[in-house]
């Protein structure tokens, strides 16, 4: 499925497992001690916040990494990627296509330490919304041409989004499809890949997912390339 | 039509992907983000700037990381097997010196560890790191028989079993 035209769409991933976690042992210490991430991650949430006040507009603008540790969430906002953990969901954003790998390591070296954690799935999240030098309506028509009897009900004037499921591999893909509410003419798009684990261990995500976000990130660009055309701009953050 | 060629090319290729299990439904558990594609609008009153290169100057470069489990134990060294990320293993020795005084404890017979080589460009210089941790899990002491009978009395007397 190479295809020589395909750029780097993907910019950003969201990590989601599910099972049942414990959010405390994800304190910053741990992390360095077992070096899951390099110390430039890390170093910065024990430094206290600059906080700088504006009375006329009565805010605080405050500067520094966000740390939360406690029982039921741990919220930790590393340089490179956002790790949000409560009892039931471990989820990582990672903004920066660069620091995928980082990101991949980290999950891997995680549950490699704690592999006996129950998990019940995984997936991987591309959230995106995107111009391209086709338009809203031609991309929509690619995926999803408008029929004569969706026009007798909605008239000639209207926007088209729509979901689609299928597998890819051994991911179930749910494909959303929408008007994006922050660009002229643009996109969003959320890709979520599901992996279902049966096992009672972590395996299944540390054996496979390098080679899985490769796949997902490979799905996806091809058919954004093949359906959509080329990429003008991206706006937005995952949340 | 160019983007119908590339569309059918799409479809080829798609079809050629391994699907073990063509029947398709919603995951029962959704591993799905709530987000949603609206801008989210300022609620609170602090404005908050992540990531500041409070140490730009300091890049850490991981060169190697094992996680590796204790398979014999001597008097000045351990025998241990390690695993990398790639899932390659090898079976090393290591000398006992590498661990820290405070987590000698936790030396036993299948005890987990990781082992971490990194690189550090300093203004002054590249320095080589390494570090070596157990795993908290603590092995069964002699001692703590004492307090797990303690315990099993006090939840389990002996009249609940007279019932």
């Amino acid at each position: 499925m190479e295809q020589e035209n395909v750029k780097e769409i993907i910019g950003r991933c969201i990590f989601v497992a599910l099972g049942s976690f414990n959010p405390a042992i994800l304190h910053p210490e741990w992390l360095s001690r077992h070096k899951i991430l390099p110390e430039e991650e890390i170093v910065g949430l024990f430094a206290e916040p600059l906080k700088k006040e504006i009375p006329e507009l009565g805010a605080v603008i405050e500067l520094g990494q966000n740390l939360l540790v406690s029982p039921t969430q741990t919220t930790l906002h590393l340089k490179s990627f956002i790790l949000n953990v409560t009892r039931e969901k471990f989820e990582i954003h990672c903004e920066k296509r660069d620091r995928f790998p980082l990101m991949i390591d980290s999950i891997k070296k995680i549950f490699l330490l704690l592999s006996e954690t129950p998990i019940k799935a995984y997936g991987l999240n591309f959230d995106e919304h995107i111009k391209f030098d086709k338009t809203l309506s031609e991309i929509a028509a690619n995926f999803f041409t408008e029929t004569d009897n969706i026009k007798k009900v909605f008239g000639d004037d209207f926007l088209v989004g729509h979901k689609i499921i299928t597998k890819v591999g051994e991911a179930t893909l749910t494909f959303n499809f929408e008007p994006s509410p922050v660009m002229d003419d643009g996109v969003f798009f959320k890709f979520n890949f599901h992996y279902d684990n049966d096992a009672p261990d972590t395996k299944f995500i540390v054996d496979k997912i390098s080679v899985n976000l490769e796949r997902a990130i490979t799905f996806t660009e091809n058919l954004l390339t093949s359906f959509c055309g080329n990429m003008i701009e991206r706006k937005g953050k995952i949340r | 039509m160019l983007s119908n060629t590339l569309a059918k090319e799409f479809i080829h290729h798609h079809k050629t992907l391994p699907n073990s299990n063509r029947v398709i439904s919603s995951p029962a558990n959704l591993t799905d983000i709530t987000a949603s594609p609206q801008t989210t609008p300022i609620t609170e009153k602090i404005i908050h700037f992540e990531n500041i290169d409070r140490n730009s100057r300091i890049q850490e470069r991981e060169v190697g990381w094992w996680i590796g489990k204790v398979t014999a134990i001597r008097e000045e060294t351990f025998d241990a097997v390690m695993e990398d990320l790639s899932g390659n293993v090898n079976v090393v020795e290591l000398e006992k010196e590498l661990i820290d005084p405070h987590e000698q404890d936790l030396l036993f017979i299948n005890s987990k560890f990781t082992y971490a080589i990194s690189r550090i460009d300093k203004p002054d210089g590249r320095e080589y790191k390494t570090k070596f941790s157990f795993s908290s899990r603590r092995k069964w002491l002699k001692e703590y028989e004492i307090e797990a009978k303690r315990l099993a009395d006090e939840f389990f007397p002996d009249s609940l079993l007279r019932l």
